[in-house]
C-alpha cells in the first residue's frame, strides 16, 4: 500500500507540473519553413540555364502543437472517504483506493474555449482485513461510469471543468473463516458530481508528412460526491459443490449500506 | 511541488490510516442459552442478546441492547425469560458510566426490556427455584471484577420480581464473604405460613435473610465458636416437616442444624430467632438428603465415603444409625417408589454411588428400613465404570453417565426394579445432553458430524430405540428445547463446530429429528453488523 501511495505522490506531481513550459511559452524549436538555397552558390561559373530553385518541403521529424485533443486514454485512481460508519464497517477502513481505466472523447466545442466531452470509465476497488485475521472480509466494487464533462480553457495546457457522471456495477462482500466462506453480491448504481483540473502537455507529431494524430500527455484531478442505492447483503455460505445434497442454509442478511461518499480522482494518460 | 505533496497528503492519510472498523475484531459471546422455545446468545461485551427461534424460516435473530459487560446469564426458574447480569461501565474522563443491571428479556414480548439498576457490579446470581427472587452477591473472588476500587463484598441485593423491587441488603461479615446463597424450596412454610428464606454461606458461618421482610434484619450464624476451626458451607436443606435448616460443611464431621422458633416480632427484627445443634455423623460427610422415616417426621441420610458407611440421623434425637455400604460411596439420589422387595409400598429410599472414588458399585438403601434393618436394608449392584453423572428422569429412571478412561458410555437404571441396562456404544460420546422431562431423550454425538439419539421412554417405537441424524459439519453442542415453537414444532437446536464465533446452528424436530427437516444458518451473529457495530 506504501508502495501505491508513493505512486500516488509522483503521479500527482507530474500532473500538476505545467505541460512543456517551454514550449507553451516559446516559439517552437524549429522553423515553420525553411529558407531558400541561393543559386548562386550551388552554380558553375559559365553562363548556364537558369537551375531551378527548390520548393520549400515540410520539415521531417517530430512537431509539437497545441491542436485540440479529441480522444483520451487514461489510468486512474480514485480515493473515497467513507464518512458513515456503516460503510467503514463494510470496507474496514475509512479510505480507500480504487484503480481503473478511462476512456474520454471530446465532442462538441463550444465557442473558442469551452468543449462538452464524454468518458466512459472502469473503477475497481478492492480492501481486506489483514490476512492473519481469523475472520477475513474481503470487500470489492467493479463500477462501470458514464461521464459528462463541461470544460473551459484557461490556459492552453490548464482547464478547469466540471463532471456529472452516472453508472453501475456490482458489489463482493465475503467472510471466511475456518474453511467455511460467506459471500454475496449485489447490484448497484450510482451518480456523482465533481470538478476539476484538466492538464495536457503540447501535443507531439512524430512525422509530420503522413496524417498522424498529434499525442499529449494529458491528466485529471477531480473531487466530487457519490451518491448511489444502499446495499444489502444476504450472505451465503459458499459450497464447493463437494456435498451433493447439503442441508439447506438460510442466508444471513448484514445490514443495508448507503453508497454516499466524497472522493478525488485521479487520472493520468494519453491524448489524440 | 509543495501543491503535489499538499494534495497527495489526504491520499497518503487515508491510505495509512489503520481502522477499529474491522470485523476481525474479536468478539466474545457466552455459551448459548437455551429457553423454553428459542436460544440466545449474548455478547460479553457489546452486551447484544441475539434470540433465535428456531421456527422461523429465515433464521434470523431478533437483536435486544443490553448492558454492556455481561457477567452472567441464566434462564429464570419461573418464566420462559432470561436473565442477565451486566458490569456496566466504569466511566472515565472521556467516557460516560453505566450503571451495573439486572436485564429481563421476555423473547415473547416486543414491549421494551425490564431491568434494575444494582447498587453495585455484582458478579454473582442465584435465583430462587420458584424464580421469585433474584439474589445479587460478589464472588469471594471478585476483587478485581467489581470494577471498584472500594467496595463491601458482603453487600448484596435482593430482586422480588413480583413487585418489582430491589434492595440492597448488605450483611454483617464476621472476616469472610459470600460464597453462596441458598433459598427455600417453593411452599416451605415457616409456622405455618409460607416464607421464603435464603441462607448466605460463607467460610465459618452463614446469614439468615427473610425474603419476604426486606426490612428485617439479617441473622448471623457462626457455625465454629471461636474461629479455630475453618468450615465451608457447602450444602443446605429446608426441612418441610419443622421450622429447621441442615448445613453441611466442609471441614466439618457434624451436620449444623439451624432451628427457628416463634417469637413477637418487633421494629424491624423477625418473627423467629435461632438455635445451633450439632448432629455428629462420625465421619467426614460427603452428601446428605432428607427422608420421610414414616411417620411425619423427617430423617438425614449422610453418606461418610471415608468409613464407607451410610448414616441415617434423627435431628430430634441426635442418634445415629451407619450401616456399612462396602464402596466408597459418596453421593445420594433420593426417590420414592417401590422395591423389588416391597413392590407395593412406594416410600422414600436411595441410590448412592461413588463420584471421582473410583467406585463401580451402586448402593440402594430402603432408607425407612436402614435404623431397624441396618446392613439388610441395603443393596450392592456392581457396574461396568466409575459414575461421574446421574440424572433422574420420569418414572424413576436414572441414567448413568460412566467414564472410564475418558471414554464416556451409560447405564438405565431402574430404580424401582434395580436393574440396570448398559448402553451399546460403538465409539465414545460426546456432547451428551438428556431430556430429563417427557419425552426423554438421551442426545450425544460421535464427536464429528453424526448426532445419535435414544428414547428413553417409549415414543412408540420400543424404549431404547436408537437413531442418528448425519449432519454437514461437526456437533458442537446439542440442546433440546421444552416449548414448543408457534409452528407447534418441538425443535433441537445443534451448535455446529464455529471456532471463530459468528454463529452457526442446525435445527431439527425434535421428535421426529431427520436431515431432511434440518435447516442451517451461518453467520447469523453478524446480523446487521454493518448497522449496528461489532457482533
Amino acid at each position: 500500500m506504501k508502495t501505491i501511495c508513493h505512486g500516488f505522490l509522483i503521479l500527482s506531481t507530474v500532473a500538476l507540473l505545467p505541460a512543456f513550459p517551454a514550449a507553451a511559452a516559446g516559439p517552437p524549436p524549429w522553423p515553420s519553413a525553411q529558407q531558400p538555397i541561393p543559386a548562386a552558390a550551388a552554380g558553375p561559373a559559365w553562363p548556364v540555364a537558369q537551375q531551378p530553385i527548390l520548393q520549400a518541403t515540410e520539415p521531417e521529424g517530430p512537431a509539437t502543437t497545441w491542436d485540440p485533443v479529441r480522444f483520451s486514454l487514461s489510468a486512474q485512481v480514485q480515493v473515497a472517504w467513507m464518512l458513515q460508519d456503516d460503510a467503514r464497517r463494510l470496507w474496514g477502513k475509512p479510505g480507500l483506493f480504487g484503480e481503473g481505466l478511462s476512456v474520454s472523447y471530446e465532442a462538441l466545442r463550444v465557442g473558442g474555449k469551452t468543449t462538452l466531452g464524454l468518458d466512459l470509465s472502469w473503477l475497481a476497488t478492492m480492501a481486506s482485513t489483514p490476512p492473519d485475521s481469523q475472520l477475513s472480509q474481503k470487500t470489492s466494487t467493479q463500477v462501470f461510469d458514464l461521464g459528462l464533462t463541461a470544460r473551459y480553457q484557461v490556459f492552453r495546457w490548464l482547464s478547469p471543468y466540471a463532471r456529472v457522471a452516472g453508472g453501475m456495477g456490482w458489489e463482493v462482500l465475503s467472510i471466511a473463516s475456518s474453511g467455511l466462506d460467506l459471500r454475496d453480491r449485489v447490484f448497484l448504481y450510482q451518480g456523482s458530481a465533481g470538478a476539476g483540473l484538466f492538464f495536457r502537455s503540447a501535443g507531439l507529431r512524430f512525422d509530420r508528412t503522413r496524417p498522424w494524430p498529434q499525442v499529449a500527455f494529458v491528466g485529471r484531478v477531480e473531487g466530487g460526491y457519490t451518491m448511489g442505492n444502499a446495499t444489502d447483503f444476504l450472505l451465503k455460505l459458499h459450497s464447493d459443490g463437494s456435498n451433493k445434497d447439503p442441508i439447506a442454509v438460510e442466508p444471513v442478511s448484514v445490514g443495508e449500506v448507503v453508497r454516499r461518499f466524497p472522493y478525488m480522482r485521479i487520472t493520468v494518460g494519453v491524448g489524440f | 511541488m509543495k501543491r503535489a505533496y499538499l494534495l497527495s497528503l489526504p491520499l497518503v492519510l487515508a491510505c495509512q490510516q489503520t481502522s477499529d472498523t474491522s470485523l476481525a475484531n474479536s468478539s466474545s459471546f457466552l455459551p448459548m442459552q437455551a429457553l423454553a422455545n428459542s436460544v440466545a446468545y449474548v455478547n460479553r461485551a457489546s452486551g447484544s442478546t441475539f434470540l433465535l427461534d428456531p421456527a422461523d424460516p429465515a433464521l434470523k435473530p431478533r437483536i435486544l441492547p443490553t448492558g454492556k459487560s455481561v457477567i452472567a446469564l441464566e434462564r429464570s426458574n419461573a418464566t420462559n425469560q432470561l436473565l442477565v447480569l451486566t458490569h456496566g461501565v466504569e466511566g472515565d474522563v472521556n467516557l460516560k458510566a453505566e450503571p451495573a443491571r439486572l436485564f429481563l428479556i421476555d423473547p415473547a414480548s416486543s414491549d421494551p426490556l425490564s431491568s434494575y439498576d444494582l447498587p453495585g457490579r455484582y458478579d454473582q446470581l442465584a435465583q430462587s427455584e420458584d424464580g421469585a427472587f433474584a439474589i445479587l452477591s460478589y464472588s469471594s473472588t471478585s476483587s478485581a471484577a467489581s470494577g471498584s476500587m472500594l467496595y463491601n463484598p458482603n453487600d448484596l441485593a435482593v430482586v422480588t420480581f413480583a413487585s418489582k423491587k430491589l434492595k440492597s441488603r448488605p450483611i454483617r461479615s464476621l472476616g469472610s464473604a459470600p460464597t453462596g446463597v441458598n433459598c427455600s424450596p417453593p411452599g416451605w412454610t415457616l409456622f405455618g405460613v409460607p416464607r421464603n428464606l435464603a441462607v448466605v454461606s460463607a467460610v465459618n458461618y452463614v446469614t439468615l435473610l427473610d425474603l419476604d421482610q426486606p426490612d428485617h434484619t439479617e441473622i448471623t450464624i457462626p457455625l465454629v465458636p471461636n474461629g479455630q476451626q475453618t468450615v465451608r458451607p457447602l450444602q443446605v436443606l429446608f426441612d418441610q416437616a419443622g421450622p429447621v435448616i441442615y448445613v453441611r460443611a466442609d471441614g466439618s464431621n457434624d451436620i449444623f442444624q439451624i432451628s427457628l422458633a416463634q417469637i413477637t416480632q418487633e421494629g424491624s427484627s423477625n418473627d423467629f430467632r435461632v438455635s445451633l445443634s450439632l448432629l455428629g455423623s462420625g465421619s467426614r460427610p460427603s452428601d446428605m438428603a432428607m427422608f420421610d422415616a414414616g411417620n411425619g417426621s423427617t430423617r438425614l441420610a449422610i453418606a461418610t465415603p471415608d468409613t464407607r458407611q451410610l448414616a441415617v440421623l434423627d435431628p430430634k434425637t441426635g442418634n445415629a444409625t451407619s450401616v456399612p455400604t462396602g464402596a466408597q460411596v459418596n453421593q445420594i439420589l433420593k426417590f420414592h417408589g417401590t422395591s423389588p422387595k416391597q413392590p407395593s409400598t412406594p416410600e422414600d429410599r436411595a441410590m448412592l454411588w461413588g463420584f471421582s472414588t473410583g467406585a463401580t458399585t451402586l448402593v440402594f438403601a430402603d432408607l425407612q428400613e436402614v435404623e431397624t434393618k441396618q446392613a439388610l436394608a441395603l443393596d450392592s449392584y456392581s457396574i461396568s465404570a466409575p459414575v461421574t453423572v446421574v440424572t433422574l428422569l420420569p418414572g424413576n429412571i436414572a441414567l448413568l453417565q460412566q467414564s472410564n478412561g475418558g471414554a464416556v458410555s451409560l447405564s438405565i437404571v431402574n430404580l424401582t426394579d434395580r436393574t440396570i441396562e448398559p448402553i451399546g456404544s460403538s465409539g465414545a460420546l460426546s456432547h451428551v445432553a438428556i431430556e430429563t422431562a417427557a419425552p426423554s431423550r438421551l442426545w450425544g454425538t460421535d464427536g464429528g458430524n453424526r448426532l445419535e439419539y435414544l428414547d428413553l421412554v417409549d415414543h412408540g417405537r420400543g424404549r431404547l430405540f436408537a437413531g442418528e441424524v448425519i449432519l454437514d459439519q461437526p456437533i458442537a453442542g446439542i440442546s433440546p428445547l421444552t416449548a414448543p415453537s408457534a409452528d407447534g414444532t418441538r425443535y433441537l437446536v445443534l451448535e455446529m463446530q464455529d471456532p471463530t464465533k459468528v454463529g452457526y446452528v442446525t435445527v431439527l424436530n425434535a421428535d421426529q429429528p431427520d436431515r431432511q427437516g434440518a435447516r442451517s444458518v451461518y453467520g447469523f451473529l453478524l446480523t446487521d453488523y454493518l448497522e449496528r457495530g461489532q457482533p
